[in-house]
């Protein structure tokens, strides 16, 4: 089950993070840094796509696409969530656990 | 490891200013095409998202450093217009008249000018120079402009936009191919310019895809350009390397060692966008109507002679953004001075978050002729997310800060009200705040609006008990004794026995409540919220 959660540092900043699989980081790593404001991994992305396209071949270029699509999609958010546990974030919201008959507004 | 040094030794052919010209054409109608097919996805996105955040529950309150930076950039002044203040039906529904007929005054101008600008530049761009002939011309500009102009005038021209926009587009197109000296060779090119201003029609024009188009558009022809012109500009060496044999492929190369500068410059050029909204340059009305304009005027210079056979000058291709401008100062010379700041009733929407277009149009149309008078406010919710979804807001999403816009907790009334819109735009139009709430702050947020409100417009129909949001609602304007304020449209399916059991409940007389049955039209609504508001 996919749960939002959104972690606040002292100087009020604010991180959302998602559970789950992320389509975002499997399409596009740098992306789906930048969304996050993580601009030093979206460099560091960007240069490693770079190297894969100038320094492999084309099947080895389909595996490691395809490494990066799962990968990236299957580990991006909990890296993030643990990257922003591990630098004092602190959780200030997040979604419930899903109800039987949530009251339609 | 590839050598590169064939980017460095190639021969660079200067491109001419025809090729320029096109490319950068080719690009923004690429960015509009693109941003045309991801808006109705983004919608969809943006819904969902807003759907998810609302339900958010807080766990650990905000620190003072927050509070601080949401209300650094809100309007200071705002508190200034609730000060008390008194109206009467009259005042208020002349004001509205005024607003009107200054936006329609002004627009009708700049459609002028639109018009008699493609007549005067005809010698430039190669056309036929004869009187007739820049009429038909002027004619055939002024019929594409119907659909942007109609969209920017009153709710009940606006409403029209679309239908009667591709009709008078289909007429222009039609002129255009029978006043064209090329006759029907160029058919296939009339075609394909009408099916390219009926894309830009659609998606600029739109009622609940203007919201989304806008900002993806922007994003996307500032990164476009970035990305591409270079390469285009490096083509020579480009070809070098093909020829070489050396590197696989150096324009995918470029494409991405460019990417994040260029997403970087699209997004800057986004921000200066929504700069200029905040200072009021523009509303969220007349932009989507300016740009198809500017676009229009950019598939016009594009298909005439003169860029056709490729002579074209500097002069040729500055014109696109010279009619624009032309255009663009007509309206503001004929809208004149900004009105001076006053204290305008407040109208709040409380409603059924229903997914059903026809409540939704009801609901656009009141806060629409509403904005003419003053502020609407209402909790932002998935059912008009698509409707009031601004630059501002799809911009916070796509850079994933939507979250920034929502409340977590009960703010003061100070707070609220500071981070309300309440001043009119340079247009006269008010805005429509769409206040976004967590889970655990939307009860105390929807009180302290009702309290701010001097006009409660409460939706109902499709209502039954078993709405808790909106029964909550009802009993809150109960117990806060509010009825006074409040209009409550329905229709055969509202439960009414459910509304007055529930006041009942709230110590308050159901039959204080206004009711307004939703075939009586939104004429009649909106003089109904002009009593009220009226004091």
């Amino acid at each position: 089950m996919r749960r939002l959660r959104l972690y606040v540092d002292d100087r009020g900043r604010l991180a959302m993070n998602d559970s789950g699989f992320s389509w975002l980081a499997a399409i596009s790593l740098p992306l789906w840094a930048l969304q996050r404001r993580l601009y030093v991994l979206a460099v560091v992305a960007l240069a490693v796509g770079a190297a894969v396209n100038l320094g492999l071949g084309g099947g080895a270029q389909a595996i490691a696409f395809v490494l990066q699509f799962v990968g990236f999609g299957a580990f991006a958010n909990r890296l993030q969530r643990w990257h922003l546990e591990r630098g004092g974030w602190r959780l200030t919201a997040e979604e419930p656990a899903p109800t039987a008959s949530a009251p339609p507004r | 490891m590839r050598d590169l040094a064939c980017l460095r030794d190639g021969v660079v052919a200067a491109p001419s200013l025809g090729d320029a010209f096109g490319w950068i054409v080719g690009l923004v109608l690429l960015a509009l095409a693109a941003a045309a097919s991801v808006s109705p996805i983004v919608r969809g996105r943006y819904r969902a998202r807003v759907a998810r955040l609302m339900a958010l529950e807080q766990v650990l309150p905000r620190p003072a450093a927050w509070w601080q930076r949401i209300l650094r950039g809100a309007d200071r002044a705002a508190p200034a217009a609730f000060a008390t203040a008194a109206w009467g039906v009259a005042e208020l529904r002349a004001r509205a008249a005024l607003v009107e007929r200054r936006l329609t005054r002004a627009t009708l101008v700049a459609w002028a000018a639109f018009a008699i600008f493609a007549a005067a530049v005809a010698g430039v761009l190669g056309q036929s120079q004869a009187v007739v002939m820049r009429l038909a011309d002027g004619a055939v500009a002024a019929l594409f402009a119907v659909g942007p102009v109609l969209a920017n005038l009153p709710p009940r021209w606006s409403r029209h936009a679309l239908s009667l926009g591709a009709l008078a587009l289909a007429a222009g197109a039609a002129l255009g191919t029978a006043i064209d000296p090329a006759g029907l060779d160029s058919i296939g090119d009339i075609v394909l310019g009408a099916a390219v201003l009926a894309v830009i029609y659609v998606t600029l024009l739109h009622r609940s895809l203007r919201g989304q188009v806008l900002p993806v558009f922007v994003v996307t022809v500032g990164t476009m350009l970035v990305l591409f012109v270079p390469v285009l500009l490096f083509e020579g060496r480009l070809r070098a390397c093909d020829a070489a044999g050396e590197a696989a492929d150096p324009r995918a190369l470029l494409v991405v060692v460019l990417l994040l500068p260029a997403l970087w410059v699209g997004f800057r050029v986004l921000a200066g966008v929504l700069w200029l909204g905040e200072r009021g340059w523009y509303s969220d009305v007349s932009l989507p109507s300016f740009v198809a304009l500017g676009v229009g005027a950019l598939a016009w210079v594009t298909g005439a002679p003169a860029v056709e056979t490729n002579q074209v000058s500097a002069t040729v291709a500055a014109l696109p953004v010279l009619w624009l401008a032309v255009t663009a100062l007509a309206y503001a010379i004929a809208l004149g001075r900004r009105p001076p700041d006053a204290s305008a009733p407040q109208l709040l929407m409380l409603r059924v978050f229903a997914q059903r277009s026809r409540q939704h149009a009801m609901l656009d149309s009141i806060q629409q002729r509403w904005r003419c008078v003053g502020p609407v406010h209402q909790i932002g919710g998935p059912d008009l997310a698509a409707l009031n979804v601004d630059l501002d807001e799809c911009a916070l999403y796509l850079t994933g800060r939507l979250h920034e816009r929502f409340l977590p907790e009960a703010a003061s009334a100070t707070q609220l009200q500071s981070l309300l819109r309440t001043r009119a735009d340079r247009e006269g139009r008010f805005a429509i705040n769409e206040v976004f709430c967590f889970n655990t702050a939307w009860r105390h947020t929807v009180e302290q609006l009702m309290h701010l409100s001097d006009a409660v417009v409460l939706d109902l129909r499709g209502f039954t008990g078993h709405r808790r949001g909106t029964a909550y609602e009802i009993g809150l304007l109960g117990h806060a004794a509010l009825l006074a304020r409040v209009v409550a449209i329905g229709d055969v399916y509202t439960n009414w026995r459910d509304v007055e059991a529930l006041l009942h409940d709230a110590g308050a007389d159901a039959a204080q409540l206004v009711r307004f049955d939703e075939r009586e039209g939104i004429d009649a609504l909106f003089d109904r919220l002009l009593a009220v508001a009226a004091r």
